[in-house]
């Protein structure tokens, strides 16, 4: 355990990877500073291009973005109202009032500070929790493998979508369907290639998640036009600083983020959105002056800040330990390793250890990257919202179409991109969710896998699946999910034609 | 178009392309009904087919069943203008070069987009090719298609 520890930190603290996560961080900030765009654009923008490095060092930049992009969100919410990042949303009760007092800079140090503090705690807690969960995976079996996955694509069809459930579903059989396409696993057929010689090896990885993460914001937005300009907030109070007691009475707010950030990161499903809010409304719960929260206070900004930051390492320790992307982003970074060819799983702590390790030393570094490299940018922070749309998103399809072509040299990946871009739009104005098919797509093949493997195992006996006893309490676990679901529908339309109501 | 409508439409597109591809699969030559789960190709597609249909149509239900909202949808037409473009652009790609596919079509895309300060346009359509250029083709080594430009 210390060698790999050892020599993942030896891995991120080169000049290299050192300069990798500045880059990182500050398109991280800027791309989760500009509404519309996220941090997780960022990444897929630029997840072609890690191909080109190694493993590390691409986790660097990828880790960077992430971070800074989660930490971005908050400054658009604080200078202008908007909030760049959904999980920047609860940030505007306080961080916006208190910019409008004539605040700004204090209202982004106690985002900054908090949010780097959060990531900060909550990478080092991931570095020793890690190696416990995946000792733990080390049990799994086929069967085990099969029942988590379909556990998690239930979750992420349920828990993870805020439209009705069954989209999610939907959503998630049509990312199945996409994964089938290519060489069958066991038999090596073509399936679903419709006689095309570039699908029989599948989907391309890249396309499929660049082109569905970036399309539909950037086809939406295409047309909406904002004049590059100076923003209305001015930096000019003496006074308007974090002082070092203030910071230390936030420590409290920040610890708990880092907690629940940890707790809702590590489960597939949930977002920093969640996790933010539950912060700023336990935090709200516990303070001794909750008629605060709302005018401005820096509770309220440090709340929700610390709790999205809090879920940046966690959110890989679904992927890493067990191989199942809890989130879009993870599914990002799974494309990462993938193109790699390195596979998430429990095995990566015995194969490669420096790279989980390495992982979580490059979130941590990160998180003190973004305290210098935030300061730098709040002076031009203003300017940040107000860089002129309609020229990024054109920039961004060019990144994106040549990110595509460079992966492999096809030029049939560009035309797989502009069809995944094409789909994303649609999805998202059909209100289907984007994020449960790229999981789906990206857990395909190994549900497949598995479920075909575990029943070679068994001699084609279906039992093993609730003999064993960790793939019967997940089967069991997905059995409640869905009842679950069932009886709040249920429970919620009768609560819709209750008298009462009407 | 009214929302409801959409998601009606919506019902109705999923139905068939379950259907479609159900009855693709069953034409094609790695459908062995006969064959086990452990053998058969086709169970999984089969069987994600099957349930993309029963929840599409239970889908169509509900949406049927509900009442109407008062929001419409509407599809961006520039947006879609903007893939259309992107795919000649993809096209062009081998035939015209990185360079200039890049340049006419980064810049066209920005007039597209709503840019009209012809600085920014031509500036960034040409700078931005030229520095992934230099950066990927040069830098990290991936061969872009030359085209008619020789450098």
């Amino acid at each position: 355990m210390f060698d790999g520890m050892y020599e993942g930190f030896a891995m991120v603290f080169t000049w290299y990877s050192l300069m990798l996560v500045c880059i990182g961080v500050t398109a991280g900030t800027v791309f989760g500073a500009v509404p519309g765009l996220t941090g997780g654009i960022a990444i897929a923008i630029l997840l072609p291009f890690t191909f080109y490095m190694n493993i590390v060092e691409g986790m660097c930049l990828l880790g960077g973005i992430y971070v800074g992009g989660e930490f971005g969100g908050s400054i658009a919410a604080v200078l202008f109202g908007t909030p760049g990042s959904p999980s920047a949303g609860i940030t505007v009760l306080d961080g916006y009032t208190l910019a409008q007092k004539g605040f700004p800079n204090k209202a982004l140090q106690t985002a900054l500070y908090a949010s780097a503090a959060a990531g900060l705690c909550s990478s080092f807690l991931m570095v020793f929790l890690s190696a416990v969960i995946a000792s733990l995976a080390l049990l799994f079996g086929p069967a085990e493998y099969f029942s988590v996955i379909l556990f998690s694509l239930v979750l992420i069809a349920t828990i993870g979508v805020t439209v009705s459930w069954e989209r999610g579903f939907i959503a998630v059989v049509l990312g199945l369907l996409f994964s089938f396409v290519g060489s069958d696993p066991v038999n090596a057929d073509h399936r679903l290639t419709f006689g095309s010689l570039s699908l029989t090896s599948g989907l391309p990885l890249i396309p499929v998640l660049v082109g569905l993460f970036v399309g539909a914001e950037v086809i939406k937005q295409t047309g909406n036009v904002r004049p590059a300009g100076e923003g209305g907030v001015r930096f000019d109070n003496a006074e308007d600083r974090l002082s070092g007691r203030e910071f230390c009475s936030l420590l409290p707010v920040i610890g708990r983020g880092t907690l629940i950030g940890t707790v809702i990161g590590a489960l597939p499903g949930l977002n920093s959105a969640v996790a933010a809010m539950l912060n700023y409304g336990i935090s709200r719960k516990c303070s001794k002056h909750p008629e605060l929260y709302g005018t401005g206070c820096i509770e309220g900004i440090a709340a929700p800040e610390s709790a999205n930051n809090g879920t940046v390492g966690p959110t890989l320790c679904p992927l890493l330990t067990l191989g199942i992307p809890g989130s879009g982003t993870a599914a990002l970074f799974l494309g990462a390793l993938l193109m790699q060819g390195i596979t998430p799983g429990p095995m990566i702590f015995e194969t490669t250890p420096y790279l989980m390790y390495g992982m979580f030393f490059a979130f941590a570094l990160s998180s003190v990257i973004l305290v210098v490299v935030g300061r730098i940018l709040f002076r031009g922070a203003r300017y940040i919202p107000l860089i002129p749309v309609q020229i990024i998103n054109s920039c961004i399809i060019l990144f994106c179409a040549a990110g595509a072509y460079a992966a492999n040299s096809l030029l049939s990946d560009v035309f797989v991109l502009l069809f995944f871009m094409t789909i994303g739009y649609f999805m998202q104005l059909f209100r289907l969710p984007i994020i449960p098919l790229l999981i789906a797509y990206l857990l395909g093949q190994l549900l497949e896998t598995n479920l075909r493997r575990a029943l070679l195992v068994s001699d084609n006996g279906w039992a093993v699946f609730f003999t064993q006893p960790l793939s019967a309490c997940f089967l069991a676990a997905t059995a409640v999910l869905i009842a679950v679901v069932a009886y709040k529908r249920k429970a919620g339309r009768e609560h819709n034609a209750s008298p009462d109501r009407e | 178009m009214e929302r409801r409508n959409a998601d009606l439409l919506l019902g109705v597109v999923l139905v068939l392309l379950a259907v479609g591809l159900d009855v693709y699969i069953r034409m094609q030559p790695w459908y062995r009904p006969e064959a086990s789960v452990i053998d058969d190709s086709s169970f999984f597609p089969l069987a994600a087919c099957r349930i993309l249909c029963l929840l599409s149509l239970f889908h169509l239900f509900k949406t049927w069943k509900s009442r109407p909202e008062a929001c419409r949808i509407s599809i961006n037409g520039r947006g879609l203008g903007l893939v259309l473009l992107w795919t000649v652009y993809a096209l062009c790609l081998d035939r015209a070069g990185f360079l200039l596919a890049g340049w006419v079509a980064l810049s066209l895309s920005q007039l597209l987009c709503g840019e009209r300060r012809w600085k920014p346009v031509l500036s960034v359509g040409f700078g931005l090719p030229l520095f992934l250029y230099v950066v990927l083709g040069k830098l990290l080594g991936v061969s872009f298609p030359k085209g008619i430009i020789f450098f």
